[in-house]
């Protein structure tokens, strides 16, 4: 027993030290082989995009009905001038419910065509507004958010494309009416737009080819390739 | 509690058939990357295939290396299926890592965990615009996971001694066929049956949304894996209210209930056994919770007006309860909406849900509906012996597949397993109580999301929660996922070796 604690020890310690250093290397090679391509909004575009309005409102439904931050839903104040975003929708859906607002985002996935107009996932994130989508950067925001938009046939002439993988969609400004819940979506909270202008059109990311990720995936395989072959001659003999 | 301490040759056999088991969790990410080679998406191909070679070259070193004749034990076999979901979501989240679209390792791990383990919690930035094949191979990751990582292997490469072992110890313990490996080609055969129908329809009813031709087969087969394996991720951010369509939406409803019935239910239903099905314990208690929880919640979501008509109430309550009680996760509200705008009520009742699960033997997580029912009749029981007289002979039967009496020692083995899992949901709201500023109701719904592997979130796991609260749902998904006893064995197992004598 005491003679096979060393071996022991070198079974155990050896695959774990092996194993963390593993990931250590791969995480500092996936930061030092990270792409920096500019796809976002310019910057002048950027700085032209209506401000927020200045409220949170957050609710919390009781037993019977909708309570706003303790207090009765107010009418919130929103100037023209300014948007929404979906965080400030989600928040506190009550208080937008008929409210004609304006929402600035990309247009996302498909135009899901129903009769005389279309569903559409509009982002408003910063992959949308700031630093355009990943993975051509590392400048990592968080989980997408955005909003369902339900675009009458006549709005979706001007559109260019929709984001995807390898795809920025049209960034859009759209007016239209908060409904908290929408029969037409099955009782979904949607945005029924009314105008909608194309701010830029939509666009391939280039994402650039990661020559050392080439060499990376052709070592492994090359190991594991190996090894299979050596552990085959040795079970042959 | 005196444990023999593991020798070398135990830890030769766990590393063994640990290996093997690597080996064939390599062979899942190679689809995804076919695909990114295929579509010319070359930085996730390449990620893919990174991963694929740094897998099966860790578990061909161990077959090779650590080859054994010696018999794989019952106490090995746990050992190993607890590491294998340990160690296998680690492998299984370097492509992950390597895609740009998590901050790190920690992230890239929770990502795989998650997946493996059929929970679909995401912490992946900008999932849409994330490659089709990184986000097939999130969903791959279900099916791995779901199935069981044990019966993959065993129906695709089974040989050798051992695998019946694991196929016990990975909490599977039903035996629809005379064999292990028969069960497992069962298994298989009835999840690509369901994966030809499921797919097809969800197609036909995807073009129909307005996603034609090739997207909308690629959203189907995703859809249907993450349904039928009760896992919960989805090709777009806003999960399944992005299709805006009652038709997927039904389609799924029916995916996720076959998803969260047993093999052997299934097996039943294969063999025409239709009545025989219907009349055991297991189905009538998940038919009499999701009937009763379905209630609650369309009631309260009536009387606080969430909902405005009818037919949006019982779109978004119901499929809602069975996403969560099927141990799913797609959502058709979004999480902040739940918080925002749906009754207490209705977010308690799908916080039962979740905690609840599918049955046993299936690929839902949480209690199972088997042991609420024998946890239930062993309390009536009980109740029924302190009212009768002392000298009466109170006997109470279950039928499960045949009639069956109800021994102390099946209430014992469901009360403790129950009693568990809510200790794991009452701790992970604890750390996020501790950790974060959500409340109570957030931080219950999540920590339980988490440890019966559902996946539906209000918004606490997002890449920005806290680590620790992150390291805590990580290790409630794996808990979860193993019902605890594997866990506890390789915790036992590790004392032992710590403690250095016999």
């Amino acid at each position: 027993m005491r003679r096979s604690e060393p071996v022991l020890r070198r079974l155990l310690l050896i695959p774990g030290i092996l194993l963390v250093t593993l990931f250590i290397a791969l995480q500092a090679f996936h930061t030092g082989t990270a792409p920096a391509v500019d796809v976002g909004p310019s910057p002048a575009l950027r700085s032209e995009l209506p401000p927020l309005v200045d409220v949170a409102p957050r609710c919390q439904r009781d037993r019977t009905g909708l309570d706003v931050d303790g207090a009765v839903v107010g009418p919130l104040d929103l100037p023209p001038d300014h948007r929404v975003s979906s965080a400030q929708l989600l928040g506190c859906p009550a208080a937008f419910d008929g409210r004609r607002v304006t929402f600035v985002g990309e247009l996302i996935g498909d135009l899901l065509g129903r009769d005389g107009g279309a569903w559409v996932l509009v982002n408003d994130d910063d992959y949308a507004l700031e630093v355009g989508p990943l993975p051509a950067h590392r400048d990592r925001r968080g989980i997408n958010s955005g909003m369902s938009v339900w675009l009458p046939d006549r709005l979706q002439v001007g559109i260019t494309g929709l984001g995807g993988p390898g795809q920025r969609g049209d960034l859009v400004r759209i007016e239209g009416v908060i409904r908290r819940t929408d029969p037409s979506d099955g009782g979904g909270m949607t945005l029924r737009a009314e105008t909608l202008e194309v701010l830029a059109p939509s666009a391939p990311v280039e994402e650039p080819l990661n020559v050392a990720q080439v060499w990376l995936a052709a070592a492994a395989l090359a190991l594991a390739l190996g090894i299979w072959s050596a552990r085959r001659l040795r079970a042959d003999r | 509690m005196m444990v023999v301490r593991p020798e070398r040759r135990d830890i030769r056999i766990i590393g063994y058939h640990l290996g093997r088991i690597l080996t064939g969790l390599s062979l899942i990410m190679l689809p995804a990357a076919l695909v990114g080679l295929a579509l010319g998406e070359w930085n996730s191909a390449t990620a893919l295939l990174t991963g694929v070679g740094i897998t099966l070259a860790i578990g061909q070193l161990a077959e090779w290396r650590l080859a054994t004749r010696s018999p794989l034990t019952l106490a090995h076999g746990t050992v190993v299926v607890a590491l294998a979901w340990l160690l296998g979501s680690l492998l299984a989240s370097i492509p992950i890592l390597l895609s740009g679209h998590v901050s790190g390792v920690l992230d890239a791990w929770f990502e795989a965990m998650s997946g493996l383990t059929t929970s679909g919690l995401t912490v992946v930035q900008d999932l849409d615009h994330l490659s089709y094949s990184m986000n097939l191979y999130r969903h791959l990751t279900h099916f791995a996971g779901g199935q069981g990582i044990v019966i993959v292997v065993l129906a695709l490469f089974a040989a050798g001694s051992g695998l019946g072992t694991l196929y016990a110890a990975e909490g599977r313990d039903e035996r629809v066929m005379p064999n292990v490996r028969r069960t497992a080609r069962f298994i298989f055969r009835v999840a690509l049956s369901y994966l030809v129908v499921g797919t097809v329809t969800l197609t036909i009813a995807l073009w129909a949304a307005g996603i034609p031709g090739w997207r909308g087969l690629w959203h189907a087969l995703n859809l249907f894996i993450a349904a039928f394996d009760t896992g919960g991720f989805t090709p777009m951010s806003t999960s399944i209210g992005y299709y805006h369509a009652p038709a997927v939406e039904a389609v799924l409803v029916v995916l996720m209930l076959a998803g969260t019935v047993s093999f052997a239910l299934h097996h039943q239903l294969w063999m025409g056994r239709y009545r025989a099905a219907s009349e055991t314990l297991e189905t009538r208690t998940l038919a009499v919770t999701i009937v009763a929880l379905t209630s609650v919640t369309l009631v309260a979501l009536a009387v606080a007006g969430s909902y405005l008509d009818a037919g949006g109430l019982v779109r978004k309550g119901a499929f809602t309860i069975v996403s969560a009680h099927s141990g799913t996760g797609f959502a058709v509200t979004s999480g902040t909406l739940l918080v925002s705008d749906w009754a207490p009520l209705a977010l308690a009742a799908v916080v039962v849900a979740m905690g609840l699960g599918g049955m046993a033997g299936s690929t839902a997580g949480g209690i199972k509906a088997i042991r609420v029912a024998v946890a239930t009749k062993g309390v009536l029981h009980d109740i029924r012996r302190l009212l009768l007289p002392e000298s009466a002979m109170v006997v109470t039967s279950y039928h499960a597949g045949r009639d069956t009496i109800l021994r102390d020692r099946e209430v014992r083995g469901a009360m403790t397993v129950l009693l568990l899992y809510l200790a794991t949901y009452l701790a992970g709201t604890a750390v996020a109580l501790v950790t974060g500023p959500w409340g109570v109701t957030e931080a219950l719904f999540e920590s339980v999301s988490a440890a019966a592997n559902v996946g539906l979130s209000v918004g606490i796991v997002t890449p920005e929660m806290p680590k620790v609260l992150q390291v805590t749902y990580l290790l409630q998904m794996w808990l979860g996922r193993l019902e605890f006893f594997a866990a506890f064995a390789l915790v036992g197992y590790a004392i032992s070796l710590a403690r250095g004598r016999a």
